[in-house]
């Protein structure tokens, strides 16, 4: 096995974990598969321009994000995965407990995040779920660390200012009452 | 906390998975991974090396056709391409040029303002990703001028630059472009989804043409 396949070889055994996750977070389950498999065949290909360190995973998600954008594009799969990313608290409990846990506030909250731009969600996503720090989302998404710093900051705003949106209009006699006939 | 701080919060409650280490996940290991991928290489290799196969006679009528429409498809083509060579000579498609060449035309035409160029070879054809970003704000008309130059530079080296998208970010002032060879150029903002029309390939614009043309989002 050359120096290559060894060093491929430990990313996958590495990272497969954490970037199926990523992908799962982010698309229905027949989809993820094929998304992982293109993500780890450009890392292979690629294997030479791979970061060393710290920046594997980040680099890896970005690759990722590429991949899923590829498919939005491809043919309108992007509203298919808006509503899926807006029902995705939905999907994920496997039990009767977990739906019960899943709060009014946490289905708002994934409502306005399928309102915001996909920028704005996936930094925000990096950040709330992947955990990244900035340094690393910067590495994702191949944008310098004070952009990253600007960006999460407004996208922090719109989200909050969706999900005010959200909030009013479901308190207003119209909606509490089930239309405003 | 302040609102927004809390909302925040809210999401990361949010999260699907938790917990990475809980996923139940039945995955091959790395080296057997490594063995599919070079086997499914290797079957690539072999498939485009291979000998056309002959039809059956039944079968035959079909590559006929598409032949037949192809030339149509061709001619008009050709009556498009000489229809818009009274402005401007036409050059050929380069859909070979490598992301090494775009890289270095990019780097030649943005200067400093060019903070990274993406390329990911994802999909047919590949694809092209350039960030770029002003120390200052940047005002439409500095975002119109780079990409602009940065347009007049592929045509120049007989690129074409198809499908590019402008993103314009609101506070970064930056924008992105993102593209592989061709024509058209969209400028995005929130509301505009990213579509590439990869039937333009080979349609020739003028830098004129394709700037702010297609898109209602513009300034």
């Amino acid at each position: 096995m050359t120096e290559s396949d060894q060093r491929f070889v430990e990313l996958y055994d590495r990272f497969y974990r954490p970037v199926y996750a990523y992908c799962r977070r982010r698309t229905t389950a027949d989809q993820v598969d094929d998304v992982i498999a293109d993500t780890f065949l450009v890392a292979w290909r690629k294997i030479d321009q791979v970061p060393r360190g710290s920046e594997v995973l980040p680099w890896l998600y970005g690759v990722a994000y590429r991949v899923l954008g590829h498919q939005w594009r491809g043919s309108g799969r992007r509203t298919r995965l808006e509503r899926k990313l807006a029902g995705i608290g939905e999907q994920a409990p496997t039990t009767p407990d977990d739906l019960i846990l899943i709060r009014s506030e946490s289905r708002q909250v994934l409502d306005a995040l399928s309102r915001l731009n996909p920028t704005d969600k996936e930094i925000l996503l990096l950040s709330a779920w992947e955990e990244l720090p900035q340094d690393d989302i910067a590495v994702a998404l191949n944008i310098s660390i004070g952009a990253v710093r600007q960006r999460l900051y407004e996208a922090k705003k719109n989200l909050a200012k969706q999900y005010d949106r959200l909030e009013k209009k479901r308190n207003t006699p119209a909606a509490k009452k089930g239309g405003a006939w | 906390m302040n609102h927004e701080d809390r909302v925040f919060t809210l999401l990361i409650e949010s999260n699907p998975i938790p917990r990475v280490e809980d996923l139940e996940l039945e995955m091959v290991g790395g080296d057997r991974y490594l063995d599919t991928l070079e086997q499914r290489s290797s079957e690539m290799t072999q498939l485009d090396t291979r000998p056309p196969k002959r039809e059956n006679q039944r079968s035959s009528a079909i590559p006929w056709l598409v032949a037949a429409v192809g030339v149509v498809i061709v001619g008009i083509a050709v009556l498009v391409v000489a229809q818009r060579s009274d402005d401007e000579p036409v050059a050929t498609v380069p859909i070979t040029t490598t992301a090494e060449q775009i890289e270095s035309l990019a780097m030649a035409t943005l200067g400093d303002k060019l903070q990274s160029v993406g390329y990911f070879d994802v999909g047919q054809p590949p694809y092209y990703r350039f960030t770029v970003e002003w120390k200052d704000s940047a005002n439409p008309d500095a975002i119109q001028a780079t990409a602009q130059e940065l347009a007049t530079a592929f045509m120049g080296q007989g690129v074409y630059t198809i499908g590019i998208t402008i993103r314009v970010e609101d506070v970064t002032a930056g924008f992105e472009v993102i593209g592989a060879s061709g024509a058209i150029l969209h400028l995005e903002d929130d509301e505009v989804p990213v579509e590439i029309d990869w039937t333009t390939i080979g349609h020739k614009y003028s830098p004129e043409d394709f700037i702010y043309t297609e898109c209602n989002a513009c300034p």
